[in-house]
């Protein structure tokens, strides 16, 4: 007894055993979606933020649509922090998406994500206000119930809730933005919005027959404000 | 190679005028001059050269490969090369993924289909030899030509090979066309309040943002998106943008289609 | 909350969230008889941007945080003289004169400046560091204090830790905030903790050149560095320029900057107290050395 247990890293003298509080919802926001009527089912989106301790800013999203949709995200943003190289007179923000749990997109599809939502978000941080600097952000799939192994994943239902997680993240930061972005859905197109729905800052839209533009922005438009709704609720 | 403010607040601002000014005297609707060559590899079953006026060049070869398709179910693989860039760059990533996603679904594989066990599988290689502007529009123009022109061996002995182990037998030197369309796809810059096709570097630089159309069948398909061209200089914008790169694309993509059709 | 108790305040919103419009860049306050034109500058957490209102641009300050609005009056003598804000200023004025040519007191206009702010309330109260340091990244004539990590004849380099008067964020390179953390000596991570010996090796932090001609005011050609600065020092330093890709542009060339904590023998003694601007001593062995002090009061 008196050898020393070499095969195990042992804590340090004070460390204690992981200990979970009893989860409480911050807040549970219920929207019904009365748009069209074909989704019968309750959404709800439940918002958390700044709990990873050591990024400036961060936030948890767990969105469910009546039906068996689920789609849990978790975006954390670190930054701004110096950038190596040459002179920047504005931040360059930079987006990594992550599937933590199982993986259903390949490393081409994970790019096209990334390089999406860099764009988006390119569009409302104040990037003038950070020289020299980068901003990180990263962003994590938990869970997506839609993308049972067999089916292949949907970029598009989870996109909208990346978006959202992220603007929480970027307040939660307090990283400027000029406008909380949200994005909304229909069929296999996302639009993502900034001022109530006059401007743009992202389309994505893998339906093969898109033949009424105008109806398709009109039809997202109102499920972004549902969203945005729901975003300055939660932090008002 | 970058440009300085007193030049990008020049180009911003000669663009967004009334009517607009592009520094080569283009239209909005106006693509630059282009060069397209094909069939000049040898070794390859069908290829396309596209040269555009900047000095973009994209060398496109298809090749086939006859595998057994009950084991193989993937038969196009599209992979794309840019010079100066990386492989794992995001650019290079995210257009192969797309390129590769959109040919998959397009692509009509019956047309491959050999005998009731075999098929072609097409291997579409990408090289952009020179480009600054967003590439991915001439690269599709470099394929939609590529596989209009890519002849594959004749085949001779029965199609129906009750799915027994036998070879197809091709003839020796009669070739099939392969009559497949491609889609394609078209790049939008949007600068203040209007769109430009085929923006070249220098627009992309000032430009707030930009779209990706597809064409295919004298309609717009998917995908769609929003696309960065430059990094710093990025906004939203209106619906009245995307509705006017739609008319646009309505309007003359089927000329552009039937000019690339034509050049053999 | 506003202590002005002039009309256009009326309507400004208490808390914001990002998007919110705050206020127009102008407005007119004509209560007193005289018509006061007051113009809103742009803070932190605020942002002028255009909007299109019924065919005619119009520009507002939005707010770009979550947070309280807080206005402050800028006298007038201290405002920059901003090309571009003046020459906004002008036509303002002018267009006002042509559309109201009634008023009579078209001479006798005061123009009033505003600075408009927002500012996120802590959010972890007074038990952590608030994390507003990333909406103040070093400007050109902040100071902040640096730490020295290497000196060569020409340039003294130095890491920025902090800008005067705005705290830390979270993750300024350290991957911590400094709580809970257990020591490797044991006891709370907290006190034996030290941002500045850790944020070095994670090349975390903005880093600054001091050049040799930009130590001191005066005799600046005969500035010898390894009499005013030794690596490890803490140093109170002014921003020149935003400098290149990897370094700020910083000076000590002012009374009240300088060396302001400083251990003996290379930084193995003990901590060393300023005796004038060239010197420090330390206590207990009384060994003198050379360092460019910052005059504390």
């Amino acid at each position: 007894m008196s050898v020393q247990d070499r095969r195990r890293i042992l804590g340090p003298a004070e460390a204690k055993p992981l200990q979970f509080a009893a989860i409480t919802p911050v807040r549970t926001v219920e929207n019904r979606d009365d748009g069209n009527g074909n989704k019968s089912g309750k959404e709800s989106v439940f918002i958390s933020t700044d709990l990873v301790t050591n990024a400036n800013g961060s936030s948890y999203l767990e969105y469910m649509d009546g039906t068996s949709d689920q789609v849990l995200v978790m975006s954390s943003v670190f930054g701004p922090r110096p950038l190596r190289g040459s002179f920047q007179s504005k931040a360059s923000v930079s987006i990594q998406f992550k599937e933590v749990t199982l993986e259903h997109l390949n490393t081409g599809e994970i790019k096209e994500i990334c390089t999406f939502l860099t764009n988006v978000f390119n569009a409302v941080i104040n990037v003038e206000k950070y020289p020299k600097s980068g901003i990180d952000i990263f962003i994590d799939l938990i869970q997506h119930s839609n993308s049972n192994p067999t089916e292949e994943a949907n970029i598009v239902n989870i996109l909208p809730t990346c978006i959202n997680s992220i603007t929480m993240a970027l307040v939660d930061a307090g990283i400027e933005i000029i406008d909380l972005v949200s994005a909304g859905s229909k069929d296999n197109s996302v639009v993502a919005f900034i001022r109530n729905g006059h401007e743009i800052v992202g389309i994505w839209s893998d339906d093969d027959n898109v033949t009424d533009i105008s109806k398709l922005i009109e039809e997202c438009k109102a499920k972004y404000l549902v969203n945005k709704q729901t975003l300055v609720q939660y932090l008002k | 190679m970058g440009l300085s403010l007193t030049e990008k607040s020049f180009l911003y601002d000669s663009l967004t005028l009334d009517p607009p000014l592009r520094p080569d005297g283009r239209g909005p609707h106006q693509f630059r001059p282009l060069e397209v060559s094909t069939d000049f590899l040898p070794n390859s079953n069908g290829s396309s050269r596209v040269i555009l006026s900047g000095g973009s060049e994209c060398i496109v070869s298809v090749k086939t490969k006859v595998v057994d398709h009950t084991v193989e179910q993937e038969l196009l693989v599209a992979d794309v090369d840019i010079q100066g860039h990386r492989d794992d760059s995001p650019l290079v990533t995210s257009m192969s993924s797309l390129l590769s996603k959109l040919l998959k679904q397009t692509i009509d594989q019956k047309k491959l289909m050999l005998t009731k066990r075999y098929s072609f599988k097409l291997y579409i290689d990408v090289l952009v030899l020179a480009s600054k502007s967003y590439p991915i529009s001439m690269i599709s123009f470099a394929i939609f030509s590529a596989l209009k022109n890519t002849w594959l061996p004749k085949l001779i002995s029965n199609d129906d090979d009750l799915e027994v182990e036998e070879l197809p037998t091709f003839h020796d030197y009669d070739m099939v066309k392969l009559e497949a369309d491609a889609p394609l796809l078209f790049t939008f810059a949007i600068v203040g309040d209007g769109v430009f096709v085929d923006p070249t570097f220098e627009e992309s630089i000032v430009s707030n943002n930009g779209l990706l159309i597809t064409w295919y069948k004298d309609k717009v398909t998917s995908p769609i998106r929003s696309v960065g061209l430059n990094n710093d200089n990025i906004k939203g914008f209106s619906q009245h943008h995307l509705e006017q790169a739609f008319k646009l694309i309505r309007q003359y993509a089927p000329h552009i289609e039937k000019a690339l059709d034509a050049s053999d | 909350m506003h202590r002005y108790k002039m009309k256009p305040f009326k309507n400004f919103p208490q808390t914001v969230i990002p998007g919110d419009l705050i206020c127009p860049i102008f407005d007119v306050d004509d209560d007193n008889k005289q018509e006061v034109v007051i113009r809103f500058l742009t803070g932190t957490g605020c942002k002028q941007e255009n909007f299109r209102v019924n065919g005619k641009n119009v520009d507002i300050i939005v707010a770009t945080l979550k947070g309280s609005v807080s206005v402050e009056e800028v006298p007038a003598d201290i405002i920059e003289d901003d090309d571009q804000e003046d020459s906004e200023n002008t036509t303002f004025v002018e267009s006002h004169e042509t559309t109201g040519g009634d008023a009579s007191s078209g001479n006798s206009r005061v123009i009033k400046s505003f600075k408009v702010s927002v500012s996120n309330p802590s959010k972890f109260a007074s038990k952590y560091v608030d994390d507003q340091f990333v909406n103040n990244l070093p400007q050109e004539g902040d100071i902040v204090l640096a730490r020295v990590t290497r000196i060569s004849l020409q340039r003294i380099t130095v890491e920025i830790l902090a800008v005067e008067n705005s705290p830390l964020p979270i993750d300024s390179g350290v991957g911590s905030n400094g709580t809970g953390i257990i020591a490797a000596a044991g006891g709370s991570g907290a006190s034996t903790f030290s941002v500045s010996q850790v944020s070095a090796d994670l090349g975390e932090t903005f880093r600054g050149i001091i050049r040799s001609q930009d130590v001191r005011a005066t005799d600046r050609d005969r500035v010898k560095v390894m009499e005013s600065f030794k690596p490890g020092d803490i140093i109170r330093a002014q921003v020149l320029s935003l400098g290149d890709g990897t370094h700020y542009y910083l000076t000590t060339a002012r009374n009240d900057l300088g060396v302001v904590f400083a251990k003996s023998s290379n930084g193995a003694g003990e901590q060393m107290y300023a005796i004038d601007w060239q010197t420090m001593i330390s206590p207990k062995t009384g060994v003198a050395e050379k360092r460019k002090c910052a005059k504390p009061f």
